[in-house]
């Protein structure tokens, strides 16, 4: 499999993982609770693809499972070089949070009632760590060199600044 | 590249939240279809099928056929005839004690 097929590939993953929780989460009403079953089990079925292509190709560049290391943050705070050590923490955990609140509704609605109040408690739990997630790649891939840019500009604006 | 992950999801959400109302619509709130034909023939409101004994919800709400006020003087009503004057069981039986 060529790398632009992959690249293609965990596009439309994410972008069904992520389509399947905004709308299982905006659905998780008694009233919608036909369709917050329906995107809970299609959020469930991609975690699961996802770890199955993980352990498939564990060798490929894009499709392998993250491996998030501690020692990985010393080596890029002392470097700067290299790709952040927070974008495999945040993968590693969005897989475990999503997967847990998907498979404990999973188990709610049919084997083990008693989880129902765990899904909800992993599933607020995962939306924050959803938002964490868009508010880092945002930064890495855009809001840094705004925020560098306003800075500048304020800087230029700011008269006590060049006095 | 953010923004176009964004349209994705967007569109993704779309798509997966049109399958969901459909899957959703036909599973019936948890009802099944049993009960969907019976219901849409209330529903119409023939006089002949619209007392049939099931609950009406073809709207997603339940409606009701009667209420229960009225199925309680149905019964007095029943019970007026079966047992009132000039029935039958007056007849052969003469005044109740309730009565």
């Amino acid at each position: 499999m060529t790398p632009r097929l992959q690249q293609a590939l965990l596009l439309f993953w994410h972008a069904w993982l992520g389509g399947g929780y905004l709308v299982a989460y905006l659905t998780a009403d008694e009233d919608t609770y036909g369709m917050h079953l329906f995107a809970g089990y299609a959020v469930l079925a991609a975690i699961a693809i996802r770890l199955l292509a993980g352990l498939i190709a564990p060798n490929s560049k894009l499709l392998k499972l993250p491996h998030p290391k501690l020692g990985s943050f010393g080596d890029w705070f002392g470097s700067g070089k290299g790709r952040h050590p927070l974008f495999a923490w945040f993968a590693s955990v969005l897989l475990i949070i999503v997967g847990a609140a998907a498979a404990t509704g999973a188990l709610s609605d049919s084997l083990m009632t008693w989880l129902e109040d765990p899904h909800e408690a992993i599933s607020e739990a995962s939306l924050w760590v959803i938002f964490a997630h868009i508010a880092f790649v945002t930064f890495m891939y855009g809001g840094r060199k705004l925020i560098r840019q306003a800075v500048r500009k304020l800087a230029e604006r700011l008269p006590f600044i060049h006095a | 590249m953010l923004k176009k992950m964004m349209i994705h999801g967007l569109i993704a959400a779309a798509v997966i939240g049109g399958a969901a109302a459909v899957y959703a619509s036909g599973r019936g709130n948890g009802d099944g279809m049993d009960n969907a034909a019976p219901a849409m023939r209330a529903d119409t409101g023939n006089p002949q099928s619209a007392n049939n004994g099931y609950i009406a919800d073809g709207d997603g709400y339940t409606k009701r056929n009667r209420y229960f006020w009225q199925e309680r003087e149905d019964d007095d009503e029943r019970k007026h005839d079966r047992y009132g004057e000039g029935s039958e069981h007056h007849r052969k039986h003469g005044k109740r004690d309730d009565d």
